[in-house]
Protein backbone atom coordinates (compact mmCIF):
# COMPACT_ATOMS: atom_id res chain seq x y z
CA UNK A 1 0.00 0.00 0.00
CA UNK A 2 2.44 2.35 1.54
CA UNK A 3 4.69 1.77 -2.36
CA UNK A 4 2.11 2.46 -4.15
CA UNK A 5 1.54 6.15 -2.47
CA UNK A 6 4.79 6.36 -3.11
CA UNK A 7 4.78 5.46 -6.81
CA UNK A 8 1.96 7.66 -7.13
CA UNK A 9 3.71 10.60 -5.37
CA UNK A 10 6.79 10.15 -7.66
CA UNK A 11 4.64 9.66 -10.86
CA UNK A 12 2.46 12.84 -9.19
CA UNK A 13 5.63 14.71 -9.75
CA UNK A 14 5.64 14.51 -13.37
CA UNK A 15 4.72 16.85 -15.92
CA UNK A 16 4.55 14.44 -18.73
CA UNK A 17 2.87 11.82 -16.76
CA UNK A 18 -0.12 14.37 -15.21
CA UNK A 19 -0.25 16.40 -18.86
CA UNK A 20 -1.56 12.75 -20.05
CA UNK A 21 -3.10 11.93 -17.31
CA UNK A 22 -5.20 15.38 -16.89
CA UNK A 23 -5.97 15.23 -20.58
CA UNK A 24 -7.83 12.16 -19.90
CA UNK A 25 -9.84 12.89 -16.64
CA UNK A 26 -10.81 16.67 -17.66
CA UNK A 27 -13.41 15.82 -20.19
CA UNK A 28 -15.44 13.63 -17.70
CA UNK A 29 -14.79 15.95 -14.50
CA UNK A 30 -16.05 18.96 -16.81
CA UNK A 31 -19.03 17.68 -18.03
CA UNK A 32 -20.22 15.95 -14.68
CA UNK A 33 -19.63 19.27 -12.64
CA UNK A 34 -20.82 21.68 -15.18
CA UNK A 35 -24.31 19.15 -15.15
CA UNK A 36 -24.22 18.85 -11.49
CA UNK A 37 -24.11 22.82 -10.86
CA UNK A 38 -27.04 23.45 -13.73
CA UNK A 39 -29.21 20.39 -11.70
CA UNK A 40 -28.53 21.69 -8.31
CA UNK A 41 -29.50 25.41 -9.38
CA UNK A 42 -32.17 24.98 -11.45
CA UNK A 43 -33.43 23.03 -8.53
CA UNK A 44 -32.90 25.39 -5.75
CA UNK A 45 -34.08 28.31 -8.09
CA UNK A 46 -36.83 26.73 -9.19
CA UNK A 47 -38.28 24.29 -7.25
CA UNK A 48 -37.13 24.71 -3.61
CA UNK A 49 -39.75 25.76 -1.30
CA UNK A 50 -39.60 29.73 -0.49
CA UNK A 51 -38.25 30.99 2.42
CA UNK A 52 -40.79 31.71 4.69
CA UNK A 53 -38.55 35.12 6.14
CA UNK A 54 -36.14 36.24 3.73
CA UNK A 55 -38.58 35.23 0.49
CA UNK A 56 -37.50 34.06 -2.75
CA UNK A 57 -33.52 36.08 -2.12
CA UNK A 58 -32.70 33.28 0.28
CA UNK A 59 -32.13 31.45 -3.16
CA UNK A 60 -28.86 33.17 -3.25
CA UNK A 61 -27.38 30.47 -1.00
CA UNK A 62 -27.00 28.32 -3.42
CA UNK A 63 -24.09 30.07 -5.38
CA UNK A 64 -22.94 31.89 -2.08
CA UNK A 65 -22.45 29.18 0.31
CA UNK A 66 -20.29 26.88 -2.25
CA UNK A 67 -18.04 29.90 -2.90
CA UNK A 68 -17.31 31.20 0.18
CA UNK A 69 -16.71 27.58 2.05
CA UNK A 70 -14.94 26.08 -1.44
CA UNK A 71 -12.66 29.82 -1.23
CA UNK A 72 -11.44 28.54 2.08
CA UNK A 73 -10.52 24.80 1.06
CA UNK A 74 -8.97 26.45 -1.67
CA UNK A 75 -6.40 28.66 0.68
CA UNK A 76 -5.68 25.57 2.77
CA UNK A 77 -5.20 22.99 0.03
CA UNK A 78 -2.56 25.84 -1.20
CA UNK A 79 -0.63 25.96 1.94
CA UNK A 80 -0.18 22.13 2.02
CA UNK A 81 1.42 22.55 -1.49
CA UNK A 82 3.70 25.53 -0.27
CA UNK A 83 4.59 22.64 2.78
CA UNK A 84 5.29 20.45 0.12
CA UNK A 85 7.22 22.56 -2.28
CA UNK A 86 9.36 23.87 0.58
CA UNK A 87 10.35 21.21 2.02
CA UNK A 88 10.71 18.39 -0.62
CA UNK A 89 11.25 20.76 -3.44
CA UNK A 90 8.52 19.19 -5.76
CA UNK A 91 7.80 21.31 -8.36
CA UNK A 92 4.38 20.44 -9.11
CA UNK A 93 3.33 21.88 -6.22
CA UNK A 94 4.81 25.16 -7.44
CA UNK A 95 2.14 24.57 -10.48
CA UNK A 96 -0.80 23.99 -7.94
CA UNK A 97 -0.08 26.90 -6.14
CA UNK A 98 0.01 29.35 -9.32
CA UNK A 99 -2.88 27.62 -10.87
CA UNK A 100 -5.04 26.89 -8.07
CA UNK A 101 -4.78 31.03 -6.37
CA UNK A 102 -6.63 32.78 -9.16
CA UNK A 103 -9.53 30.53 -8.77
CA UNK A 104 -9.73 30.90 -5.32
CA UNK A 105 -9.87 34.25 -5.55
CA UNK A 106 -12.64 34.23 -8.29
CA UNK A 107 -14.12 32.07 -5.91
CA UNK A 108 -13.62 34.85 -3.13
CA UNK A 109 -14.89 37.58 -4.82
CA UNK A 110 -17.88 35.77 -6.06
CA UNK A 111 -18.63 35.07 -2.37
CA UNK A 112 -18.05 38.61 -1.60
CA UNK A 113 -20.24 39.83 -4.05
CA UNK A 114 -22.85 37.47 -3.27
CA UNK A 115 -23.12 38.42 -0.17
CA UNK A 116 -23.52 41.92 -0.49
CA UNK A 117 -26.23 41.26 -3.27
CA UNK A 118 -27.84 38.99 -0.27
CA UNK A 119 -27.31 41.37 2.06
CA UNK A 120 -28.71 44.50 0.57
CA UNK A 121 -32.29 43.17 0.67
CA UNK A 122 -32.21 41.20 4.03
CA UNK A 123 -30.30 43.64 5.73
CA UNK A 124 -30.51 46.51 4.44
CA UNK A 125 -27.17 47.33 3.47
CA UNK A 126 -24.35 45.99 1.25
CA UNK A 127 -21.74 45.82 3.63
CA UNK A 128 -21.46 44.78 7.38
CA UNK A 129 -18.07 44.82 8.96
CA UNK A 130 -19.18 41.36 10.51
CA UNK A 131 -16.55 39.00 11.46
CA UNK A 132 -17.29 36.88 8.72
CA UNK A 133 -17.26 39.31 5.85
CA UNK A 134 -14.34 41.05 7.06
CA UNK A 135 -12.46 37.58 7.53
CA UNK A 136 -13.27 36.58 3.73
CA UNK A 137 -11.94 40.10 2.74
CA UNK A 138 -8.51 39.46 4.83
CA UNK A 139 -8.21 36.11 2.64
CA UNK A 140 -9.11 38.02 -0.69
CA UNK A 141 -6.43 40.44 -0.02
CA UNK A 142 -4.08 37.38 0.55
CA UNK A 143 -5.36 35.63 -2.97
CA UNK A 144 -4.45 39.39 -4.28
CA UNK A 145 -0.60 39.38 -2.63
CA UNK A 146 0.16 35.30 -3.65
CA UNK A 147 -0.99 36.30 -7.55
CA UNK A 148 0.98 39.93 -7.37
CA UNK A 149 3.79 37.93 -5.98
CA UNK A 150 4.24 35.80 -9.15
CA UNK A 151 5.44 38.52 -10.94
CA UNK A 152 7.89 39.69 -8.94
CA UNK A 153 10.60 37.18 -10.02
CA UNK A 154 12.59 36.69 -12.73
CA UNK A 155 13.36 32.80 -12.28
CA UNK A 156 10.14 30.57 -11.90
CA UNK A 157 11.72 28.49 -8.79
CA UNK A 158 12.17 31.98 -7.23
CA UNK A 159 8.97 32.94 -7.55
CA UNK A 160 7.05 29.88 -6.66
CA UNK A 161 9.63 29.74 -3.11
CA UNK A 162 8.27 33.42 -2.25
CA UNK A 163 5.03 32.36 -3.01
CA UNK A 164 5.37 29.38 -0.62
CA UNK A 165 6.45 31.65 2.09
CA UNK A 166 3.99 34.06 1.73
CA UNK A 167 1.28 31.50 1.43
CA UNK A 168 2.49 29.69 4.98
CA UNK A 169 2.66 33.50 6.17
CA UNK A 170 -0.75 33.45 5.58
CA UNK A 171 -1.96 30.20 6.52
CA UNK A 172 -0.31 30.86 10.17
CA UNK A 173 -1.80 34.65 10.06
CA UNK A 174 -5.54 33.72 9.24
CA UNK A 175 -6.47 32.21 11.84
CA UNK A 176 -5.26 34.86 14.08
CA UNK A 177 -6.77 37.53 11.83
CA UNK A 178 -10.59 35.59 12.69
CA UNK A 179 -10.20 35.25 16.44
CA UNK A 180 -9.12 39.01 16.61
CA UNK A 181 -11.84 40.42 14.13
CA UNK A 182 -14.50 38.13 16.59
CA UNK A 183 -12.82 39.90 19.36
CA UNK A 184 -13.36 43.23 17.65
CA UNK A 185 -16.68 42.84 16.36
CA UNK A 186 -18.39 41.97 19.77
CA UNK A 187 -17.40 45.04 21.37
CA UNK A 188 -18.62 47.04 18.51
CA UNK A 189 -21.39 45.28 16.80
CA UNK A 190 -24.55 43.65 18.99
CA UNK A 191 -24.91 40.08 17.95
CA UNK A 192 -28.31 40.51 15.86
CA UNK A 193 -27.15 39.70 12.56
CA UNK A 194 -26.02 36.04 11.71
CA UNK A 195 -25.40 35.33 8.41
CA UNK A 196 -26.67 32.45 7.84
CA UNK A 197 -30.18 30.58 9.61
CA UNK A 198 -28.55 27.47 8.79
CA UNK A 199 -29.23 25.65 11.65
CA UNK A 200 -33.17 25.44 10.49
CA UNK A 201 -32.79 24.66 7.30
CA UNK A 202 -34.99 21.63 5.66
CA UNK A 203 -34.50 18.70 4.05
CA UNK A 204 -35.69 20.35 0.43
CA UNK A 205 -33.46 23.13 0.40
CA UNK A 206 -30.97 20.86 2.13
CA UNK A 207 -30.41 18.65 -0.33
CA UNK A 208 -29.72 20.98 -3.75
CA UNK A 209 -27.71 23.24 -1.41
CA UNK A 210 -25.50 19.75 -0.84
CA UNK A 211 -25.56 19.29 -4.67
CA UNK A 212 -24.55 22.55 -5.63
CA UNK A 213 -21.45 22.61 -3.02
CA UNK A 214 -20.34 19.45 -4.57
CA UNK A 215 -20.81 20.71 -8.20
CA UNK A 216 -18.68 23.97 -6.88
CA UNK A 217 -16.09 21.48 -5.42
CA UNK A 218 -15.91 19.39 -8.63
CA UNK A 219 -15.70 22.34 -10.74
CA UNK A 220 -12.85 23.65 -8.95
CA UNK A 221 -11.34 20.46 -9.31
CA UNK A 222 -12.32 20.60 -13.05
CA UNK A 223 -10.65 24.27 -13.65
CA UNK A 224 -7.73 23.47 -11.32
CA UNK A 225 -6.80 20.54 -13.71
CA UNK A 226 -7.20 22.84 -16.71
CA UNK A 227 -5.20 25.83 -15.06
CA UNK A 228 -2.49 23.35 -14.19
CA UNK A 229 -2.14 21.91 -17.69
CA UNK A 230 -2.20 25.43 -19.09
CA UNK A 231 1.00 26.32 -16.89
CA UNK A 232 2.53 23.23 -17.81
CA UNK A 233 2.13 23.79 -21.11
CA UNK A 234 3.95 27.52 -20.76
CA UNK A 235 6.70 25.83 -18.36
CA UNK A 236 7.67 23.00 -20.42
CA UNK A 237 6.91 24.59 -24.11
CA UNK A 238 10.43 24.03 -25.48
CA UNK A 239 11.16 20.31 -23.72
CA UNK A 240 11.42 17.90 -26.30
CA UNK A 241 8.53 15.49 -24.58
CA UNK A 242 5.69 18.85 -25.26
CA UNK A 243 6.72 19.17 -28.79
CA UNK A 244 5.97 15.49 -29.28
CA UNK A 245 2.57 15.56 -27.82
CA UNK A 246 1.54 18.07 -29.17
CA UNK A 247 2.76 17.37 -32.51
CA UNK A 248 0.91 13.91 -32.17
CA UNK A 249 -2.52 15.80 -31.45
CA UNK B 1 -39.84 30.64 -8.06
CA UNK B 2 -42.44 31.69 -10.31
CA UNK B 3 -41.54 31.98 -13.85
CA UNK B 4 -42.87 35.51 -14.41
CA UNK B 5 -41.42 37.03 -11.91
CA UNK B 6 -37.74 38.63 -12.18
CA UNK B 7 -35.51 39.17 -8.85
CA UNK B 8 -32.76 41.19 -10.03
CA UNK B 9 -30.94 40.02 -6.92
CA UNK B 10 -31.12 36.77 -7.52
CA UNK B 11 -30.38 36.55 -11.60
CA UNK B 12 -27.24 39.61 -11.08
CA UNK B 13 -25.84 36.41 -8.71
CA UNK B 14 -26.70 33.67 -11.30
CA UNK B 15 -25.14 35.86 -14.50
CA UNK B 16 -21.70 37.03 -12.22
CA UNK B 17 -20.94 33.44 -11.62
CA UNK B 18 -21.63 32.10 -14.86
CA UNK B 19 -19.60 34.71 -16.17
CA UNK B 20 -16.75 34.14 -14.23
CA UNK B 21 -16.99 30.40 -14.19
CA UNK B 22 -16.92 30.67 -18.13
CA UNK B 23 -13.98 32.34 -18.09
CA UNK B 24 -12.48 29.89 -15.77
CA UNK B 25 -12.74 27.23 -18.34
CA UNK B 26 -11.98 29.20 -21.42
CA UNK B 27 -8.88 30.87 -20.03
CA UNK B 28 -6.99 28.38 -19.88
CA UNK B 29 -8.18 26.52 -22.64
CA UNK B 30 -6.88 29.18 -24.62
CA UNK B 31 -3.60 29.38 -23.26
CA UNK B 32 -3.56 25.31 -23.89
CA UNK B 33 -4.66 26.05 -27.55
CA UNK B 34 -1.75 28.89 -27.97
CA UNK B 35 1.24 26.99 -26.70
CA UNK B 36 0.06 23.63 -28.42
CA UNK B 37 -0.36 25.64 -31.72
CA UNK B 38 3.02 27.75 -31.46
CA UNK B 39 4.81 24.63 -31.67
CA UNK B 40 2.73 23.08 -34.76
CA UNK B 41 3.48 26.36 -36.29
CA UNK B 42 6.97 26.16 -35.43
CA UNK B 43 7.29 22.44 -37.37
CA UNK B 44 5.92 23.64 -40.36
CA UNK B 45 8.33 26.19 -40.95
CA UNK C 1 29.38 37.94 19.22
CA UNK C 2 32.15 40.97 18.84
CA UNK C 3 30.72 40.41 14.94
CA UNK C 4 27.43 41.28 15.72
CA UNK C 5 28.18 44.07 18.20
CA UNK C 6 30.25 45.64 15.22
CA UNK C 7 27.44 45.38 12.44
CA UNK C 8 25.32 46.72 15.23
CA UNK C 9 26.76 49.66 15.75
CA UNK C 10 27.53 50.22 12.25
CA UNK C 11 23.69 49.74 11.67
CA UNK C 12 23.49 52.23 13.71
CA UNK C 13 25.72 55.04 12.32
CA UNK C 14 24.40 54.38 8.75
CA UNK C 15 21.14 55.35 10.19
CA UNK C 16 22.31 58.26 12.20
CA UNK C 17 23.87 59.80 9.40
CA UNK C 18 20.99 59.43 7.05
CA UNK C 19 18.75 61.94 8.79
CA UNK C 20 15.76 61.12 6.28
CA UNK C 21 15.24 57.62 7.10
CA UNK C 22 14.08 58.81 10.83
CA UNK C 23 12.62 62.37 9.83
CA UNK C 24 10.43 61.05 7.42
CA UNK C 25 8.31 58.81 9.33
CA UNK C 26 7.94 61.70 12.08
CA UNK C 27 7.28 64.28 9.46
CA UNK C 28 4.50 62.16 7.95
CA UNK C 29 2.82 61.38 11.43
CA UNK C 30 2.78 64.97 12.58
CA UNK C 31 1.24 66.12 9.38
CA UNK C 32 -1.64 63.61 9.44
CA UNK C 33 -2.35 64.09 13.45
CA UNK C 34 -2.59 67.94 12.39
CA UNK C 35 -4.70 67.14 9.70
CA UNK C 36 -7.64 65.12 11.28
CA UNK C 37 -9.19 67.05 12.83
CA UNK C 38 -9.16 69.90 10.13
CA UNK C 39 -10.32 66.91 7.77
CA UNK C 40 -12.67 65.47 10.30
CA UNK C 41 -14.08 67.86 12.91
CA UNK C 42 -12.81 70.31 15.32
CA UNK C 43 -15.03 68.93 17.67
CA UNK C 44 -13.42 67.24 20.97
CA UNK C 45 -15.65 64.74 21.49
CA UNK C 46 -16.25 63.47 17.78
CA UNK C 47 -12.17 63.10 17.89
CA UNK C 48 -11.39 61.72 21.42
CA UNK C 49 -13.42 58.85 20.02
CA UNK C 50 -11.58 58.27 17.05
CA UNK C 51 -7.94 59.51 18.49
CA UNK C 52 -7.32 55.44 19.64
CA UNK C 53 -7.84 54.63 15.59
CA UNK C 54 -6.36 56.84 14.07
CA UNK C 55 -3.13 57.36 16.00
CA UNK C 56 -2.69 53.71 15.49
CA UNK C 57 -3.68 53.84 11.11
CA UNK C 58 -0.83 56.58 11.39
CA UNK C 59 1.52 54.74 13.07
CA UNK C 60 0.79 51.95 10.30
CA UNK C 61 0.79 53.72 7.59
CA UNK C 62 4.11 55.44 8.75
CA UNK C 63 5.98 52.47 8.39
CA UNK C 64 5.09 51.66 5.23
CA UNK C 65 7.14 54.65 4.60
CA UNK C 66 10.37 53.26 6.28
CA UNK C 67 10.29 49.25 5.61
CA UNK C 68 12.00 49.12 2.31
CA UNK C 69 14.70 51.19 4.31
CA UNK C 70 15.60 48.19 5.83
CA UNK C 71 17.44 46.01 2.67
CA UNK C 72 17.06 47.86 -0.12
CA UNK C 73 20.23 50.37 0.34
CA UNK C 74 22.06 46.99 1.47
CA UNK C 75 20.56 45.40 -1.80
CA UNK C 76 21.97 48.14 -4.16
CA UNK C 77 25.72 48.09 -2.69
CA UNK C 78 25.95 44.72 -1.94
CA UNK C 79 26.54 44.49 1.07
CA UNK C 80 23.73 42.12 1.72
CA UNK C 81 25.53 39.77 -0.98
CA UNK C 82 29.04 39.56 1.23
CA UNK C 83 26.49 38.76 4.22
CA UNK C 84 24.99 35.94 2.74
CA UNK C 85 28.65 34.87 1.79
CA UNK C 86 30.04 35.47 5.32
CA UNK C 87 28.44 32.34 6.56
CA UNK C 88 27.24 33.89 9.43
CA UNK C 89 24.15 33.55 11.56
CA UNK C 90 21.67 35.66 9.07
CA UNK C 91 18.52 35.30 10.97
CA UNK C 92 20.53 37.31 13.90
CA UNK C 93 22.02 39.98 11.40
CA UNK C 94 18.14 40.54 9.83
CA UNK C 95 17.27 41.12 13.62
CA UNK C 96 19.71 43.60 14.39
CA UNK C 97 18.74 45.37 10.85
CA UNK C 98 15.22 44.92 12.13
CA UNK C 99 15.51 46.32 15.67
CA UNK C 100 18.03 49.54 14.11
CA UNK C 101 14.85 49.99 11.74
CA UNK C 102 12.42 50.09 14.60
CA UNK C 103 14.25 52.28 16.82
CA UNK C 104 14.90 54.92 14.34
CA UNK C 105 11.52 54.83 12.70
CA UNK C 106 9.20 53.88 15.18
CA UNK C 107 10.42 54.78 18.50
CA UNK C 108 10.73 58.89 17.79
CA UNK C 109 6.29 58.41 16.50
CA UNK C 110 5.69 56.56 20.02
CA UNK C 111 7.34 59.45 21.96
CA UNK C 112 5.54 61.85 19.49
CA UNK C 113 2.16 60.44 20.15
CA UNK C 114 2.26 61.96 23.61
CA UNK C 115 1.36 64.76 22.05
CA UNK C 116 -2.21 63.47 20.99
CA UNK C 117 -3.25 64.21 24.18
CA UNK C 118 -3.35 67.26 22.82
CA UNK C 119 -3.90 67.51 19.18
CA UNK C 120 -6.88 64.61 18.96
CA UNK C 121 -7.96 64.85 23.22
CA UNK C 122 -7.38 61.63 24.16
CA UNK C 123 -8.03 61.35 27.44
CA UNK C 124 -4.90 60.66 30.18
CA UNK C 125 -5.56 57.46 31.17
CA UNK C 126 -5.67 55.98 27.48
CA UNK C 127 -2.06 57.07 27.26
CA UNK C 128 -0.69 54.25 29.29
CA UNK C 129 -2.40 51.96 27.15
CA UNK C 130 -1.58 53.67 24.08
CA UNK C 131 2.42 53.55 24.69
CA UNK C 132 2.61 50.33 26.19
CA UNK C 133 0.85 48.56 22.90
CA UNK C 134 2.58 50.72 20.89
CA UNK C 135 6.03 49.63 22.02
CA UNK C 136 4.95 45.81 21.98
CA UNK C 137 2.96 46.14 18.83
CA UNK C 138 5.08 48.31 16.53
CA UNK C 139 7.97 45.44 16.32
CA UNK C 140 5.47 43.19 15.08
CA UNK C 141 4.69 45.61 12.40
CA UNK C 142 8.45 45.99 11.71
CA UNK C 143 8.68 41.88 11.72
CA UNK C 144 5.80 42.01 8.41
CA UNK C 145 7.79 44.99 6.90
CA UNK C 146 11.01 43.91 6.86
CA UNK C 147 9.19 40.28 5.27
CA UNK C 148 7.78 42.05 2.54
CA UNK C 149 10.73 44.14 2.24
CA UNK C 150 12.49 41.45 1.23
CA UNK C 151 10.55 39.89 -0.69
CA UNK C 152 10.21 42.94 -2.97
CA UNK C 153 14.03 43.95 -3.15
CA UNK C 154 14.82 45.89 -5.81
CA UNK C 155 11.49 46.17 -7.34
CA UNK C 156 9.11 48.94 -6.80
CA UNK C 157 6.11 46.97 -6.54
CA UNK C 158 3.10 47.29 -4.50
CA UNK C 159 2.89 43.88 -3.77
CA UNK C 160 4.89 44.99 -0.29
CA UNK C 161 2.19 46.62 1.27
CA UNK C 162 -0.15 44.42 -0.45
CA UNK C 163 1.31 41.88 1.62
CA UNK C 164 2.05 43.60 4.94
CA UNK C 165 -1.35 45.52 5.75
CA UNK C 166 -3.40 42.58 5.79
CA UNK C 167 -1.06 40.92 8.42
CA UNK C 168 -0.73 43.57 10.65
CA UNK C 169 -4.36 43.76 10.96
CA UNK C 170 -4.63 41.62 14.21
CA UNK C 171 -2.38 43.83 15.99
CA UNK C 172 -4.48 47.10 14.72
CA UNK C 173 -7.16 45.73 16.73
CA UNK C 174 -5.72 44.17 19.57
CA UNK C 175 -3.96 47.84 19.83
CA UNK C 176 -6.62 50.55 19.54
CA UNK C 177 -9.00 47.89 21.45
CA UNK C 178 -6.69 48.23 24.77
CA UNK C 179 -7.10 51.68 24.35
CA UNK C 180 -10.59 51.59 24.37
CA UNK C 181 -11.14 49.39 26.64
CA UNK C 182 -9.37 51.18 29.14
CA UNK C 183 -11.29 54.49 28.49
CA UNK C 184 -14.25 52.47 29.46
CA UNK C 185 -12.37 51.47 32.87
CA UNK C 186 -12.15 47.60 31.49
CA UNK C 187 -9.16 45.95 32.10
CA UNK C 188 -7.17 45.77 28.96
CA UNK C 189 -3.94 43.34 30.34
CA UNK C 190 -5.49 40.82 28.39
CA UNK C 191 -4.82 42.18 25.44
CA UNK C 192 -1.62 43.46 25.51
CA UNK C 193 -0.88 39.94 26.49
CA UNK C 194 -2.54 38.83 23.16
CA UNK C 195 -0.14 41.10 21.72
CA UNK C 196 3.33 40.28 23.49
CA UNK C 197 2.31 36.56 22.40
CA UNK C 198 1.75 37.05 18.75
CA UNK C 199 5.01 38.73 18.54
CA UNK C 200 6.58 35.92 20.21
CA UNK C 201 4.75 34.15 18.25
CA UNK C 202 5.50 35.32 15.00
CA UNK C 203 9.49 36.33 15.19
CA UNK C 204 11.23 33.53 14.63
CA UNK C 205 8.81 32.26 11.49
CA UNK C 206 9.12 35.98 10.20
CA UNK C 207 12.95 35.61 10.86
CA UNK C 208 13.58 32.14 9.07
CA UNK C 209 10.93 33.54 6.18
CA UNK C 210 12.47 36.25 6.01
CA UNK C 211 16.30 35.01 5.42
CA UNK C 212 14.71 32.76 2.92
CA UNK C 213 13.27 35.24 1.12
CA UNK C 214 16.61 37.19 1.05
CA UNK C 215 18.36 34.46 -0.23
CA UNK C 216 15.72 34.17 -3.35
CA UNK C 217 17.43 37.20 -4.79
CA UNK C 218 20.93 35.79 -4.91
CA UNK C 219 20.58 32.29 -7.31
Amino acid sequence: MFQILKNFYHKLGSYPWFYKISGKVIPFVGVFSISLIVISSIWGLFFSPTDAVQGDVYRIIYFHVPAVSVSQVIYYSISVAAAVFLIWRMKMAGVYIKSLAPIGAAFTFIGLLSGAIWGQPTWGTWWVWDARLTSTLVLFLFYLAIIGMQSTFASRKSADTAVSIITLIGVVNLPIVKKSVDWWNTLHQPASISISGESSISSEMLIPLLLSILGVYLFVFFTGLLFMRAEISTREQNKEWFKKLSSNN
Amino acid sequence: MDFGEFNIHIWSVVSIMGFICLLLIFLPLAKIRKNESKIKNNEKT
Amino acid sequence: MIYFTKILKKEFLIYSRKSSSFIGPVVFFLISISLYPIGISNDPDILKNLAPGLIWITVLLSTLISFQNIFSEDYEDGSIELLLASGQNLSLIVLIKIFVNWVFSCLPIIILSVFSVFLLYLPLEGLKPLIISLLIGTPTICLFGALAGALSLGKNSITGPALMLPLSLPVLILGTQAINYSLNDINFSSNILLLTAILIFLLPIILFASVGALKLHFN
